[in-house]
């Protein structure tokens, strides 16, 4: 099931009526919502369930065993490492087996004219695999790391890993943030559940007006990229570079509003990244929850940046290498992510990794000079990168750029419009910029007012019914 | 407890205003009828629009999407008028608006029914049916005249009793429909409706012709294993005429179509079959 489907319309008020009117003890709730997620997952193919069933068990499993030989650290690190290796085995068979097969056939022909095609298999990429296989290994490593103590309850567990607002597109949540909320009595609460409304609201504003009318374009402009002009494919890189955007952050905005309806504060996973004036600043404001996981879980165990300079660097590589893998089994992603890493790596060598950590123009209404072309260098930065992440291989990405640098000409003029409309997105967000979301209203009187708000809601409703196009799938549903 | 309450409550009283605008601007949206040139379908509205004019031309069309496409470009010089559109109505919707036509008070003395050799099959059971059909006819001007088969038909076309909703009318989505397909060389559908325009000739005394629209010749030999295997579908007050309309199928080289249906110069069809209409106008005539 997808949040931009007519079930979920329909499941949502029914999890919703009996959560609170039904269900109304904490252990039921609990088991409610894993009754309600499971059929949010196997909607979609209930054999899967049997995976997401099987990671849950071995990491709730490893979870008791890690308290059971507490002083025993060795004992505990075969546990906690026959889990991690236990998971990323799922995980490489179903999403990276072909892939590696497919790059060691390559290897073999070239090295022993030897195939191994009869090797390849037929794999369905079950959905939001990398998702929550994250999401248990964060509960094994935080309880290895004594940050948290085991839970005993099976089913506040199997809640954790598949709570459906956040199963399979995250936010990535940590154990130390989401448990504890299901090892909780839970009340409602009134703002907590009309704020939450109102970023669901904006989730699938940005998801059905502007993700996946953007995506029309984009789909049917990049298969004959080859002929437009640079301004075109400029144009065009900008249209996905607010794809992916909108349709991510619309995503994560309708994940955080459904779990605040149920009494959840899942962590922030956007942060208006567009507004950036660096790169790794656009990295603390993109992705926000799988950045911070690669960060506390690989970069830092590898030293982080407390080492000297030529270590700093080779973690920074491997953690993007690895991250450009996460998001997909081919080079292009980890070219996608080495492309970061070398990016990432000069602003470390320059000493401005960790400058602008408060959202730019603080306290101002406009940005100055330093901080717009700051920001156009960024966004601009970020759009070479999404290009590369959109194109079917490598290939394709350095003839795309070649011919982004080359074919000067400024025709294809039909997409910058396309672009100033969903420009005008980022604009709302501009004005917003301190807030959660673009729908937490300045303290006005204007904005007291109920009809004010209804009539605001109302119109973006309306917006949706009259721009919605054939529904497309979450972008990152394939990760 | 009283917050949830309070929430529920302006949810739901939300949700009723909103409903109530939603409701309104749809209905209007209905009376304004912006939305039959912009739906897939489009063409069915306009065909529908221009069976309700009074005309003073005397040769009418009817047919698919090639008798559309070759009648696309006629002046109001012309002596021909058309209500090609689209096989998608299947023969019934083709009988709605001559119907409609006749019933405007135009009185044509030449009726061309143009059509290509697949617009027989149709039986109201294809994908396109839902936007072509339902959302077009389905409502009390054409109810009455369809026949059980076609209600039937209808029937089976998932979320078919919603096709009249305002919002679901004024948009483009349709449910996913694609049954098995059966095949047929005339469909129940088109043979009975098929009849029924041939009874429309008998009570306003029009000449009725049934004109092939060329084909490509790489389905000659399908098409004659086709009418050999499945003549036994035609109701056999039509089976000379349909022998006929077979036999009269010009066979043309591949390259001559766009898709294998649609010529890419439709000038082709005008000089060959109303060439060969002026030498022996009777070839194609049922009556």
């Amino acid at each position: 099931m997808i949040f931009n489907s007519f079930e979920f319309l329909a499941f949502l008020p029914i999890v919703f009526l009996l959560y609170w009117f039904v269900f109304r003890r904490r252990g039921r709730q609990n088991l409610l919502i894993v009754v309600a997620s499971y059929i949010f997952y196997g909607w979609w193919d209930w054999r899967f369930l049997l995976l997401i069933a099987f990671t849950s068990f071995c990491s709730f499993g490893s979870g008791l065993f890690l308290e059971h030989y507490e002083g025993k650290r060795r004992i505990q690190q075969v546990v906690s490492a026959g889990n991690i290796f236990l998971n990323l085995l799922v995980l490489g068979i179903f999403k990276y087996y072909n892939f590696f097969i497919e790059n060691l056939d390559v290897l073999l022909a070239s090295l022993f004219n030897y195939h191994l095609d009869w090797l390849s298999m037929k794999i369905i990429l079950p959905v939001g695999i990398s998702f929550y296989t994250f999401q248990a290994l964060s509960y094994t490593i935080d309880v290895y790391q004594k940050k948290i103590p085991a839970t005993h309850d099976i089913v506040e567990f199997f809640a954790y890993i598949s709570f459906f607002p956040q199963l399979v597109a995250g936010p990535i949540e940590r154990a130390t943030n989401l448990l504890p909320q299901f090892q909780k009595d839970r009340m409602f609460d009134y703002s907590k559940a009309v704020d939450g409304s109102r970023q669901m609201l904006w989730g699938f504003f940005k998801k059905l007006v502007i993700a996946d009318n953007c995506a029309t374009i984009v789909n049917s402009e990049w298969v004959h990229y080859s002929e437009l002009s640079s301004f075109g494919l400029l144009m065009l890189g900008v249209l996905f570079t607010l794809q992916i955007y909108c349709d991510f952050s619309g995503y994560s905005d309708i994940a955080i509003g459904c779990a605040r309806l149920f009494g959840f504060n899942l962590m922030q996973n956007f942060n208006n990244p567009y507004f950036s004036r660096s790169i790794p600043e656009f990295w603390r404001r993109w992705h926000i929850s799988l950045t911070t996981w690669f960060r506390d879980y690989i970069y830092f165990p590898l030293g982080g940046s407390r080492c000297e300079k030529r270590k700093v660097i080779r973690n920074v590589y491997i953690v993007w290498g690895i991250s450009g893998l996460w998001h997909g089994a081919s080079w292009h992603f980890v070219c996608w992510g080495l492309y970061y890493g070398t990016l990432l790596a000069i602003y470390n060598l320059l000493g401005i990794n960790t400058k602008y950590k408060h959202v730019v123009a603080h306290g101002r209404f406009m940005p100055n000079m330093k901080e717009c072309f700051q920001m156009g260098l960024t966004f601009f930065l970020v759009v070479i990168g999404w290009i590369i992440f959109r194109a079917q291989s490598m290939g394709q990405a350095i003839d795309y750029l070649r011919c982004m640098f080359t074919n000067l000409d400024f025709g294809d003029k039909a997409l910058c419009l396309w672009v100033v409309y969903g420009a005008m997105l980022l604009f709302v967000e501009w004005f917003q910029r301190e807030k959660q979301h673009a729908l937490q209203f300045p303290d006005l009187k204007l904005f007291s007012y109920r009809p004010v708000r209804w009539g605001i809601y109302i119109l973006l409703l309306l917006m949706i019914d009259k721009y919605i196009v054939t529904s497309q799938t979450f972008i990152y549903f394939q990760f | 407890m009283r917050e949830l309450y309070r929430f529920c409550l302006l949810g739901l009283t939300f949700l009723l205003v909103f409903s109530v605008l939603y409701l309104l601007k749809n209905m209007k949206d209905v009376k304004d009828g912006y939305y039959k040139s912009t739906l897939p379908g489009y063409e069915i509205y306009n065909a529908i629009e221009k069976s309700k004019k009074r005309i003073s031309k005397k040769k009418l069309v009817i047919g698919d999407s090639t008798g559309y496409q070759y009648y696309m470009h006629i002046s109001d010089e012309d002596s021909i008028y058309s209500l090609a559109c689209n096989q998608a109505i299947g023969m019934c919707g083709h009988f709605f608006l001559l119907d409609d036509f006749l019933k405007t008070g135009n009185r044509p003395e030449q009726v061309y029914m143009v059509f290509y050799v697949s617009s027989f099959s149709n039986n109201l059971d294809q994908k396109f049916t839902y936007h072509y059909f339902l959302k077009p006819f389905c409502n009390k001007n054409y109810e009455e005249r369809m026949s059980e088969t076609v209600k039937r038909q209808i029937e089976k076309v998932p979320y078919h009793s919603l096709s009249q909703f305002p919002r679901i009318l004024t948009s483009s989505w349709a449910p996913v429909y694609n049954p098995p397909s059966e095949f047929h060389l005339m469909s129940p559908i088109s043979n009975e409706y098929l009849l029924k325009i041939d009874s429309l000739q008998k009570a306003y005394g029009f000449e009725l012709y049934l004109i092939p629209c060329l084909a490509r010749k790489g389905i000659k030999e399908w098409n004659e294993r086709l009418f050999q295997q499945h003549m036994n579908e035609v109701d056999p007050r039509l089976r000379e005429v349909v022998d006929r309309y077979f036999q009269g199928i010009h066979y043309m080289e591949d390259t001559c179509f766009s898709d294998g249906k649609h010529l890419k110069n439709p000038q082709l069809y005008r000089n060959m079959i109303e060439g060969e209409m002026r030498n022996d106008s009777n070839k194609f005539r049922i009556h």
